[in-house]
């Protein structure tokens, strides 16, 4: 009895610690030059070629600076370049580098850090997981190159001089200087890099910064990284935030009572505890950067059948989904190209809302019609949803979609699969699965960061599904240099692929943070690095 | 003595072999790589696996690790810390671990004993009930909730300590991490030493000692506490291994760079090495912890003979 009283006090303890938690949070950082941002993800790698965590892009944008970066308004600006001139019809781009853009260890940031940089990104036996992107840039012979096919001292750029870059591109990209935005396009300094050898970019004794900020008593594996202003930097003068600390706390719990205690002034909330801040003066709740969807596998006898996947997609309630299930903020999708993303150069429309009409949302009528009329073409009653356990909520988003599909598809049974991430995906590579839950985010602001995908000859087409009137018209949009026209076929393409319904869009990812109200101009960008401290300001 | 602790030696080289070639082969027959990705093509998952020397016979990578492990290279990380030496990781995430862990094993095994002794001495009285109570609290509240508690209540509301690791303050920030991982070790050692000095005090040579006049202070440090020191012992090994190697809940609710958090990271992540180093180091710790308790436990106590007498 005495025991059991302890207990229930203690418990009771708790749940008063608990509750007395719930007051508002500061809407002012404690210091004016310094803020303290936490991230869920850890750093694997500061080697600018190597870093795939967002963390880890994030640091090496805000330290090594390439020719770009994204201002607070989502625009490309200049950086290390001051100048690029344009010619042979787009197909030449030759840099200049800034005078006083200089190392932090004082040497002067030359073309050839670019090309040694560039060279190394796309080095297939280095295999960055980023080495598609100097083809997606149009850079010539990137993708040969990367294929094998070309020695890699073929790639199209090269120093004209200390301070000249020249780039030459196999077709035009309109959006190339937003993936040079991209850390994984900053440059490297060759001398320093063979003289540091295996230990270089381990810790913050074997790096130099060409960027705003340099990083202070780090090194890989740490769960905090303490980035300061750097006074060599091109443009000190206009980086008004001199200490930033980036805090990895993967528990939501504890990153939100590190924001109401003070210590941190930005973080990422998670779905259950939306409810509780949603009239918190400092939150703030975007859509994010990923379109979580289904995806069919069309090898699969059956689920080839397009009548099915739209028995099925109809059969979604997505609004029930982002409304009553998740709760943080996302949307349901309309478009494989998430919202946001890109607008129509013409009109400024969004992409996504342009998107086909024909979208085989929730709608049971339309579920029993495909339904009937798959059932006389395929025999298949029954199919495994698989999904990892990488996020908590899928598994409440899979079980719904199990209930919904077997209520309005009578007959038709759902067998749940739980797996590890790698797992899903080493089924997905290898064409083992029937249907998954799966997310896809762009690695840059343009359509074809999604859609090229889904070209028959794509690696990343997981599901098999092949359409040659698709593969034409993202072989068109390469080729044009008309923004409209290109616009007008990629949403084509785009409105093929919605229509197939071989990977139904479910929701497009929620983005609530808790973010100081008196921090200016630090938006979280939904495509490439997602922050750029430079612009950033305290009021 | 010395034929016993060799013999433990070489059935711990054999243990050690047949975790790494058990480990091996598991990891081989996952599903998955450690390169697997939705954006990594097949060509660049190829060229890493080259790189990495994944590509040959499962039997020869084995017999490469094992030749490099004996030269001390556990190889290097492929995706959690890309291309660090495992050693250096190892080495680098439990120094942190080991720290904590030891702050709270030297924490909740002193607490213990002394709440122990005090309870067994005041038997039947409230200071019995108050330990008792105490050490039924730490072992039913998991320590995630302990870690909880004392977060709110000196991270959030009195802001004394830090509610998150910080490199830059190892100490402080290892305060909260510290109670929140003593609990449970401070309450079992509390319950162990007061049943063992109960049944002690009971016994007919603590009596006959007693009624000989001896003081109740030597009595009871010299007869009671010496002997008790044996269940201490068997109990806080397992125990202590458990905290050196760093507690993944508390790691995680404290955000600690220890080993457990960088052992769930690697296994998540399908990093072959780490997992592997991570594995065959804690193997070790386990083995060296439990040949040196066998041989406390002679120190300790004469009758228990190792090699059996021989």
């Amino acid at each position: 009895m005495k025991k059991s009283a302890l207990l229930a006090t203690a418990i009771a303890c708790v749940g008063l610690l608990i509750t007395g938690c719930q007051k508002n949070s500061s809407s002012g950082t404690k210091n004016q030059d310094k803020i303290t941002v936490v991230q869920n993800a850890t750093v694997d790698s500061l080697d600018p070629i190597l870093a795939y965590q967002n963390t880890s892009s994030t640091v090496v944008a805000n330290t090594i600076e390439g020719l770009y970066t994204i201002d607070a308004h989502d625009k490309p600006q200049l950086a290390l370049a001051s100048k690029v001139k344009t010619s042979n019809h787009g197909l030449t781009k030759t840099f200049t580098i800034r005078k006083n853009a200089n190392w932090s260890n004082g040497d002067p940031v030359t073309a050839n850090d670019f090309v040694f940089a560039w060279r190394r990104l796309s080095d297939p036996k280095i295999a960055s997981a980023f080495n598609f992107q100097p083809g997606a840039a149009g850079i010539k012979n990137a993708n040969d190159i990367v294929a094998g096919k070309k020695p890699v001292k073929s790639l199209g750029v090269k120093a004209a001089g200390p301070k000249t870059l020249v780039v030459q591109l196999d077709h035009v990209v309109p959006y190339m200087n937003k993936l040079l935005a991209f850390s994984d396009f900053a440059p490297v300094n060759q001398k320093y890099f063979q003289k540091t050898g295996k230990k270089f970019a381990q810790d913050s004794n074997h790096l130099i910064y060409s960027g705003p900020y340099q990083i202070k008593d780090w090194k890989l594996g740490d769960n905090t990284i303490q980035l300061v202003k750097n006074p060599k930097y091109w443009d000190a003068k206009n980086v008004k935030i001199k200490n930033v600390k980036l805090d990895i706390i993967t528990d939501p719990e504890k990153a939100a009572i590190a924001f109401e205690n003070g210590s941190a002034d930005y973080v990422h909330l998670s779905g259950q505890l939306v409810s509780k801040y949603r009239k918190d003066k400092n939150f703030v709740n975007d859509v994010g950067n990923f379109t979580q969807y289904i995806m069919f596998n069309l090898k699969k006898p059956g689920l080839d059948n397009a009548d099915l996947r739209k028995a099925i997609s109809c059969s979604i309630n997505r609004k029930e989904i982002t409304t009553h299930i998740l709760k943080d903020g996302s949307i349901p999708s309309h478009s494989m190209v998430m919202k946001d993303l890109v607008k129509n150069p013409a009109t400024g429309k969004d992409f996504a809302d342009e998107s086909t009409t024909n979208l085989y949302e929730y709608s049971p009528a339309q579920a029993k019609k495909y339904w009937n009329k798959a059932k006389k073409a395929t025999n298949l009653r029954s199919f495994t949803l698989l999904y990892d356990d990488s996020d908590p909520s899928y598994a409440n988003v899979a079980a719904y979609i199990k209930a919904q599909v077997e209520k309005h598809l009578p007959g038709m049974k759902v067998t749940l699969q739980q797996v590890a991430k790698k797992t899903r995906t080493d089924k997905m590579s290898k064409a083992t699965y029937d249907a998954t839950l799966t997310r896809w985010g762009p690695d840059y602001a343009d359509p074809t960061a999604i859609l090229s995908m889904y070209q028959s000859k794509n690696d990343s087409n997981y599901g098999r599904w092949a359409n040659s009137e698709f593969d034409k018209l993202m072989a068109q949009s390469d080729q044009t240099t008309d923004q409209a026209k290109r616009y007008k076929l990629l949403l084509k393409a785009n409105n093929i692929l919605i229509d197939s319904a071989s990977c139904p869009p479910l929701y497009q990812i929620g983005a609530p943070v808790l973010q100081r109200a008196n921090i200016k101009d630090l938006p979280m960008h939904i495509a490439g690095v997602p922050f750029f401290f430079k612009y950033a300001s305290i009021k | 003595m010395k034929k016993y602790v060799l013999k433990r030696i070489l059935i711990a080289v054999i243990t050690l072999f047949l975790i790494t070639l058990i480990l091996f082969i598991m990891e081989k027959a996952m599903p998955g790589s450690p390169f697997n990705d939705e954006k990594m093509s097949h060509a660049q998952v190829a060229a890493l696996y080259h790189k990495y020397g994944l590509d040959g016979p499962v039997p020869l990578q084995f017999f490469n690790y094992l030749k490099n492990m004996l030269s001390g290279d556990f190889g290097v990380s492929y995706t959690v810390q890309v291309n660090t030496p495992v050693t250096t990781m190892i080495m680098q995430h439990f120094i942190i671990s080991l720290q904590i862990g030891l702050q709270a094993t030297v924490l909740g095994s002193v607490l213990g004993f002394l709440m122990g002794i005090l309870a067994a001495i005041k038997r039947g009285t409230i200071w019995d009930n108050l330990m008792t109570g105490i050490s039924v609290l730490g072992i039913s509240l998991p320590n995630f909730v302990v870690a909880l508690i004392v977060s709110i209540i000196f991270s959030y509301k009195l802001m004394v300590f830090p509610g998150t690791y910080q490199p830059s303050q190892p100490f402080v920030s290892s305060i909260l991490p510290t109670i929140a991982l003593s609990t449970f070790t401070m309450a079992s050692i509390e319950r162990y030493v007061r049943n063992d000095m109960i049944d002690i005090m009971n016994s007919d040579y603590y009596r006959l000692a007693d009624s000989k006049g001896i003081k109740k202070f030597q009595l009871i440090g010299h007869h009671v506490i010496r002997n008790t020191l044996i269940s201490v012992i068997t109990v806080l090994a397992p125990l202590m291994i458990d905290l050196l190697a760093g507690s993944m809940v508390i790691e995680k609710a404290f955000a600690i760079p220890g080993l457990g958090t960088l052992y769930i990271s690697a296994i998540q992540a399908n990093d072959y090495n780490v997992v592997l180093g991570i594995t065959f180091f804690y193997a070790v710790l386990f083995i060296s912890i439990m040949l040196i308790v066998d041989i406390l436990y002679g120190l300790i106590d004469p009758r228990i003979r190792l090699d059996e007498g021989k």
